[in-house]
């Protein structure tokens, strides 16, 4: 009974006037897919999510569900569940008013009404709470009668759109609610198609089937979040999933997918990996993420280890499950790096300690240098 | 040296909402210090009782061992940085940055440098002659923060001040807003709902809950020895179970049994909170996520190179419910067969293929287990709204 159609996106066009928008979208989700829209404020998810709701009209582009183009059908007619990020209940309605009210404007019987809004209730753990009003409601529970009132709307087209559903929750919250969503989206009974828009990558990560990355009204990259996490399509990719460490370089030599790239006098490193496409003396950036670098008290030998850096630590912070180290490179640089903060580490690596670093030749980026004006525009977001 | 203090601070709201009580702390010149705790704690109303913009009803602020119950928020040396930047919009970059010198009279020379200084500081210098209308949010909020400056204030005090940012730009300005305070060596308050971001960037975390302080020290002292089941459970993530203790002779540890016909477990005497528990005296017990180690059930200890690992270990068996890559870690779900679940972090992608259902063990160190007496009622202990 479950009908659960594909959604593709061809070629959407939106301009405002100034600055959004998106510049020719087209994405397909499939079947049953959990989607995630991620990226910064300004960068156009919300455009398309309302596109997809039907909030918004795009100046070109259609938008088919299964193959049917639903481009001038008006949001009623799409039987998609939506939620927002501040719930947007009816303040002045019950749970149950909140959350039967699609079926109740269009006139449907009011026993299977009752009976249909029940099971949502009880789906959303909402136990014994029919008569309460969202004011008196925690912001996690106010979530879960808007996520029902979406169920319930959706009659069968299996779609939920949710725009930034925990951005307004505490983070243990969070964390629950992220994990419970994923698990009732790929649940037998539901088994939904969920377009998720966030620009929390952790979020994304955790909830996602597929994520595409959106930046200036354009998708950057689409992947599951392995692929996106580790093989990232260029600067801004890499960057955004994770603190990362970079070097401007030159590529001094080239062996089937190995590099040496040379990142200061006397200094280079190995970078092992397929997908880069460099020749002999290209201007490259080389990225590592920050969390990637192994750090030693004793000098390594080149012979055990390839990418060697050695420096001292200036400072040491705590941060919980990571230790922030700031090392100063003997090559010129300053980089923080983070080390798991396991028993011992912090006595072992003191401010002021000489250290010897290593990263893996396979988890270091190349991507062609943007030159140092634009590196700096990445790096130091205004 | 502004040194910040108060004694026996209380503050109610209409006479019934307890937003302090009994507050006593004292912040040190320097220090780069965190209000953390749960909406409705308190944290806001100390910071507004600390900067002058809400009178106790009753206690003492002392800046400089000074009571400063008669000094207005601006004269207090403070400046001021907001969540919502408070920028205006029809003045340029420069014309915000010098705003709080300019209304309090001071001459163009003092304009000039105390503006472009702070400007400097913040990376913005270039754009002093541009409407702020150019800037996203964190170039927005630099700004607002080079305005907080411009005054030649020691003590900086922030609240929510990254509370409007994208988490990708977050992450980062966290660290360039403690380097900018330590390198102008400046006292830093901050009110923040992030717990991450206390234990990233303070030099001490003030946790509240209820109008009280609960615990109050450094990172490592908060997320190593909390000294309650609300701050365990309130920084970073921890697993709880209950338990009782079993009698035991092996080395300096406890042995808990976890209810009921549960598996047992060792755990450190050394981290328990309060150090003498009976055999029988039910207790909960604590350890992190990122403490437990995850092996497949067909995990090779004898192998060389692992044999360090069993060391020491407490293993319990149980079945992965669900595991997760999200990036930075994999996050594990797992339950006993007893029926409590268990969840752990792991750095990177997990190197063993594994379903849900599927059978593994668990590690657990002695000394990552922080024993609890156990409370009344745990989930208000722990519950974290």
């Amino acid at each position: 009974m479950n009908y659960i159609p594909e959604i593709r996106l061809e070629h959407i066009v939106k301009h405002y006037r100034g600055e959004g928008g998106l510049n020719d979208v087209s994405l397909t989700i499939q079947d049953g897919e959990y989607f995630t829209l991620l990226g910064n404020t300004g960068g156009g998810k919300t455009t398309l999510l309302h596109i997809i709701a039907g909030l918004v009209k795009p100046d070109a582009g259609q938008i088919l569900f299964d193959g049917v183009d639903i481009t001038r059908k008006k949001p009623y007619e799409r039987n998609l569940g939506l939620v927002f990020e501040n719930y947007a209940l009816f303040p002045h309605m019950s749970v149950e008013e909140n959350i039967s009210y699609s079926h109740r404007v269009k006139g449907y019987d009011p026993q299977e009404t009752a009976q249909i809004s029940r099971e949502f209730q009880h789906m959303m753990r909402l136990y014994n709470r029919e008569k309460a009003i969202p004011s008196e409601l925690s912001g996690g529970m106010q979530q879960r009668v808007a996520l029902g009132r979406a169920l319930m709307n959706m009659e069968g087209s299996g779609i939920l759109l949710l725009d930034e559903p925990f951005k307004a929750l505490d983070a243990g919250l969070r964390m629950n609610l992220r994990v419970e969503i994923r698990n009732l989206a790929k649940s037998e009974k539901l088994k939904l198609t969920v377009i998720h828009i966030t620009n929390d990558m952790t979020e994304a990560m955790m909830v996602s089937d597929r994520i595409a990355l959106i930046r200036d009204g354009k998708i950057v990259q689409v992947g599951i979040p392995e692929e996106i996490y580790y093989q990232p399509a260029n600067l801004f990719v890499a960057y955004f999933f994770s603190d990362t460490v970079y070097f401007p370089g030159v590529v001094a030599a080239v062996e089937d997918s190995s590099y040496s790239v040379v990142v200061a006098k006397n200094v280079a490193f190995k970078v092992d990996n397929p997908i880069a496409k460099f020749q002999r003396g290209g201007a490259v950036v080389l990225v590592v993420r920050n969390d990637y670098f192994k750090i030693y008290a004793e000098p390594v030998s080149p012979e055990d280890k390839d990418n060697i850096l050695t420096g001292k630590i200036t400072t040491a912070k705590f941060m919980g499950p990571f230790i922030r180290f700031s090392v100063s490179l003997e090559i010129g640089n300053i980089i923080a790096i983070d080390i798991p903060s396991t028993y011992g580490v912090r006595e072992k690596f003191p401010a002021g300690q000489n250290v010897w670093l290593t990263f893996n030749p396979k988890k270091a980026f190349l991507f062609p240098d943007p030159g140092e004006e634009k590196l700096k525009e990445l790096y130091f977001e205004i | 040296m502004p040194d910040i203090e108060l004694r026996g601070v209380n503050k109610i709201f209409k006479g019934k909402v307890i937003a302090m009580e009994d507050v006593n702390l004292k912040i040190k010149h320097g220090e780069y210090v965190f209000l953390l705790g749960p909406s409705g704690c308190g944290k806001t109303t100390t910071l507004r009782v600390i900067s002058g913009l809400e009178q106790p009803d009753n206690g003492e602020v002392l800046i400089d061992n000074k009571d400063v119950k008669d000094l207005l928020p601006e004269d207090r040396g403070m400046g001021f940085v907001f969540q919502h930047f408070e920028i205006f919009p029809f003045m340029t970059v420069w014309e915000n940055c010098i705003y709080g010198l300019k209304v309090r009279g001071f001459s163009d020379e003092v304009l000039i440098e105390h503006g472009e200084r702070a400007l400097k500081t913040v990376g913005l210098l270039d754009y002093a002659d541009e409407y702020p209308t150019v800037f996203g949010n964190p170039g927005l909020q630099r700004l607002g923060i080079a305005r907080a400056i411009a005054t030649g204030a020691k003590i900086l005090v922030m609240d929510e001040p990254l509370g409007s940012l994208d988490p990708k730009a977050r992450l980062s300005f966290r660290h360039e807003l403690r380097d900018l305070v330590k390198r102008l060596g400046l006292t830093a308050i901050q009110v923040t709902h992030d717990q991450d971001e206390a234990l990233a960037i303070g030099d001490q975390i003030i946790v509240m809950r209820q109008g009280r302080i609960l615990q109050y020290g450094p990172p490592e002292e908060l997320y190593e020895r909390p000294t309650s089941l609300f701050v365990a459970n309130f920084i970073g993530e921890m697993n709880f179970l209950e338990g009782f203790i079993y009698p035991n002779v092996l080395g300096n540890n406890y042995l808990v049994r976890l209810e009921i016909r549960g598996p047992k477990l060792y755990a450190s005497k050394d981290h328990a909170i309060f150090p003498d528990f009976a055999v029988d005296q039910r207790v909960v017990i604590a350890f992190r996520f990122e403490d437990v180690y995850v092996y497949p059930q067909n995990f090779d200890f004898n192998k060389p190179g692992h044999e360090r690992m069993e060391e020491e270990l407490n293993f319990i068996p149980a079945n992965l419910y669900s595991m997760r890559f999200v990036g930075k870690t994999t996050r594990f779900i797992a339950k006993f067969a007893s029926g409590e679940m268990i969840q752990a972090t792991k750095p990177g992608t997990f190197p063993y293929q594994l379903s849900p259902g599927d059978p593994i063990i668990l590690g657990i160190h002695p000394h990552d287990i922080i024993t609890f007496e156990h409370p009344k009622d745990l989930a208000y202990e722990i519950d974290l709204s």
